[in-house]
């Protein structure tokens, strides 16, 4: 079971480090941590420095202040600090020219003590361990004048210093790569979210808004402007759309009376009169253009219904092969064999009718672009609770870059524009997907037509905003009719 | 001629309907909203109704309810849009009633009220005889004449169906309706192509033709004089 997991978890960890957040934390620490070393080490070179330089100036007051005294004097002057106790650290020595100590607490004149009368830093003679600020100059007599101060409290400051540095620090550091990772994980999500929603967006759910709190950073500033520019946009798409259904509308009224008065002519001149069969015409014309009318306010209808009140659970198994059969003389009508497989028995939950509708509209699209003697097959596949119904042909196909375009209203193959049809059924099965948040695409069935229908929801979205797979986005079903297809 | 009520509150739809009525030779009334219908309904003696499904005042399917509760049981059709067909409406069916989902062709509606009108022959019959037809509905065989016709199963009920509404325009859309289960409009010659093999089996080319094709609209069933 671990050893699942290492990889999983190394997977993660690989993908946590590439996350812009976490790498937002990282520099955040970086820049802190650094500043903080900056700010460390100057204090720290400061500090030193004053108390050496205090130091420093204590052993070189010392020293002028001996040498000035009277030769004969400096002996005693010597002897007698020595007895002012333990608490004098400044040790002093006079040595004769040969170096041998004559009086004072400094044994013997350090070998590397350059007598020029400023401060060095030296070991001290009897220790070497101990650090000594020292200087030292040769008097007018000969002698040598040798003034010291132990440097070790100050060498333990800094020590102290750099401990604290260390336990300072670190602590910062790893603070501030907690804190910065977080809040760099947290924006991420956010950016995530909106980035997730976005998609949907331009996959056509137009309804579809941006996170946003109220007050908030400059994300959600954004947000709300992203939004009410999708509001604005929506309102256009929407009576854009509404002209075009208003229109549809208008005109089914006008058709029909004039369907009525052709047929009431038909009657008036007698069906078998040239002028009858003239009419008899016209009506087939008059005809189609009422089938556009009703399919376009049909689609319409299913788009706003938005109800799951019909949706059911029923028998897909039964529904597949129900539709399949009711075309199997519609295809041999053709010669063309029409092969019928389900390698399972399927419930889904949905609208009975409109999933009828779009397995008919389906099949009937399949045959009716298959030429004679071709194989049209309607297969139930996938697994129990995510089935897929396949509805393959070998006709002309449909080339790659129409493939998220032949949902879209009116589009038409050039290759079909002679088959008879309003380049509106396969937009009506993608409007029939969309409602129940199904998935639908068309590919490559070499040669041919494969179309995959997905009976179930993608992300558990709710059904109203279900992504219909790689189905265009709205803006593109505007397109006008003169463009057209299959 | 029959006497038909229209309760339909948009004006174009109502004058639609009552020009196409007038035109078969129906005799036509309407009525623009609920309350107005149902007093029409319950004083007038109809042989149908148009009813809308959408009604200021009173909806249609209560008016239906309110008139089968006063014991009139005038067969009613009954328009709806697609967003309000619930189960309801589909289950007028039962009751002897039927719906047209808005828009419609007006033949769909006048063959529609024809059929609800006559009442199907035969309906308590095991063996329908239609001139030289005959089908047998328990041993499920049919027959013209003295030749045995071969149907399959969708012919079968195709042949009842047509056979009940003898002499009557029967729609494609009532076909895939009651044929198919299919309620809604589909642009394909399914129709078309099931009648066609039924009629193949029928009308053999030495026979009289009894099966009309009605273009745009339906079929009949003729009754040979």
């Amino acid at each position: 079971m671990f050893r699942h997991r290492v990889p999983v978890l190394v997977g993660a960890i690989g993908s946590i480090c590439r996350s812009r957040g976490v790498r937002q934390g990282v520099g955040f620490a970086a820049v802190l941590g650094l500043s903080l070393l900056a700010m460390f080490c100057l204090m720290y070179w400061r500090s030193t420095d004053l108390l050496f330089e205090t130091l420093d100036r204590t052993v070189i007051e010392q020293l002028e202040l001996l040498s000035a005294r009277p030769p004969d004097m400096l002996p005693f002057m010597i002897a007698s600090r020595m007895h002012h106790g333990p608490e004098v650290v400044t040790r002093v020595g006079l040595f004769d020219g040969s170096g041998v100590s004559l009086v004072g607490d400094i044994a013997t004149l350090p070998a590397k003590l350059i007598l020029n009368g400023r401060v060095q830093a030296i070991a001290a003679p009897h220790d070497a361990s101990e650090q000594w600020r020292a200087a030292g100059k040769r008097l007018l007599d000969g002698r040598t004048l040798v003034v010291a101060r132990d440097a070790s409290e100050i060498l333990m400051v800094r020590a102290d210093l750099l401990r604290g540095a260390v336990f300072g620090i670190v602590p910062a550091v790893l603070l501030s790569l907690a804190g910065g990772t977080l809040v760099g994980f947290v924006t991420e999500q956010r950016l995530r979210r909106i980035n997730a929603i976005s998609q949907r967006i331009i996959e056509g759910e137009l309804d579809q808004r941006l996170p946003e709190r109220p007050g908030g950073d400059e994300l959600d500033r954004l947000c709300r402007i992203v939004n009410s520019i999708l509001a604005r946009l929506n309102t256009v798409i929407e009576a854009l759309r509404s002209t075009g259904e208003n229109i549809a509308h208008d005109l089914r009224t006008p058709l029909t009376s004039l369907r009525a008065r052709l047929e009431r002519s038909i009657e008036m001149a007698g069906r078998d009169t040239s002028v009858g069969r003239t009419i008899e015409q016209s009506l087939v014309g008059v005809d189609q253009a009422l089938s556009i009318v009703t399919a376009l306010l049909r689609i319409s209808e299913i788009r706003l219904v938005r109800r799951t009140s019909a949706f059911e659970t029923f028998d897909l198994t039964e529904v597949v092969q129900d539709v399949a059969d009711a075309f199997q003389p519609v295809a041999e009508e053709k010669r063309i064999t029409l092969t019928y497989r389900a390698s399972l028995v399927a419930m889904t939950l949905g609208d009975r009718q409109l999933i009828i509708e779009a397995l008919a509209n389906l099949i009937d699209n399949a045959v009716k672009f298959t030429p004679e003697h071709g194989n049209v097959l309607v297969a139930l596949d996938g697994t129990s609770d995510r089935p897929v119904v396949v509805v393959a042909d070998n006709g002309p196909g449909i080339p790659p870059y129409a493939r998220t375009q032949v949902f879209q209203r009116f589009y038409r193959l050039d290759q079909s524009r002679a088959t008879p049809g309003s380049g509106l059924g396969l937009h009506l099965v993608s409007e029939i997907v969309r409602l129940h948040g199904f998935s639908i695409s068309p590919d490559d069935n070499d040669p041919g037509c494969r179309i995959e229908l997905r009976l179930w929801k993608d992300d558990g979205a709710p059904p109203d905003h279900g992504a219909v797979g790689t189905v265009q986005p709205h803006f593109a079903k505007m397109r006008p009719a003169s463009e057209v297809a299959r | 001629m029959a006497a038909i009520l229209v309760i339909e509150d948009d004006a174009d739809t109502a004058s639609e309907i009552e020009a196409e009525l007038s035109r078969l030779g129906h005799l036509v009334e309407c009525a623009n909203d609920g309350p107005r219908g149902l007093e029409r309904a319950c004083t007038g003696h109809w042989d149908a109704m148009v009813v809308d499904r959408m009604l200021p005042g009173l909806d249609g399917l209560s008016l239906i309810q309110d008139l089968r509760r006063r014991g009139i049981a005038t067969p009613s059709l009954v328009l709806s849009a697609l967003q309000h067909v619930s189960d309801r409406i589909v289950g007028l069916r039962a009751g002897g009633d039927d719906y047209l989902i808005k828009p419609f062709a007006l033949g769909e509606l006048a063959a529609r009220l024809e059929c609800l009108i006559r009442r199907p022959i035969g309906s308590d019959r095991a063996i329908l005889h239609v001139g030289p037809l005959a089908l047998d509905l328990i041993a499920r065989r049919a027959s013209r004449g003295q030749r045995e016709l071969d149907l399959l199963g969708r012919e079968f009920q195709l042949l009842e169906f047509f056979m009940r509404r003898a002499g009557q325009l029967v729609t494609r859309q009532m076909l895939l309706e009651q044929i198919f289960g299919y309620h809604f409009e589909l642009k394909s010659n399914l129709v078309d192509v099931h009648v066609g093999r039924l009629r193949r089996k029928l009308d053999q080319p030495d026979d009289p033709p009894m099966l009309e094709t009605r273009r745009g609209i339906g079929f009949i069933l003729h009754v040979p004089a």
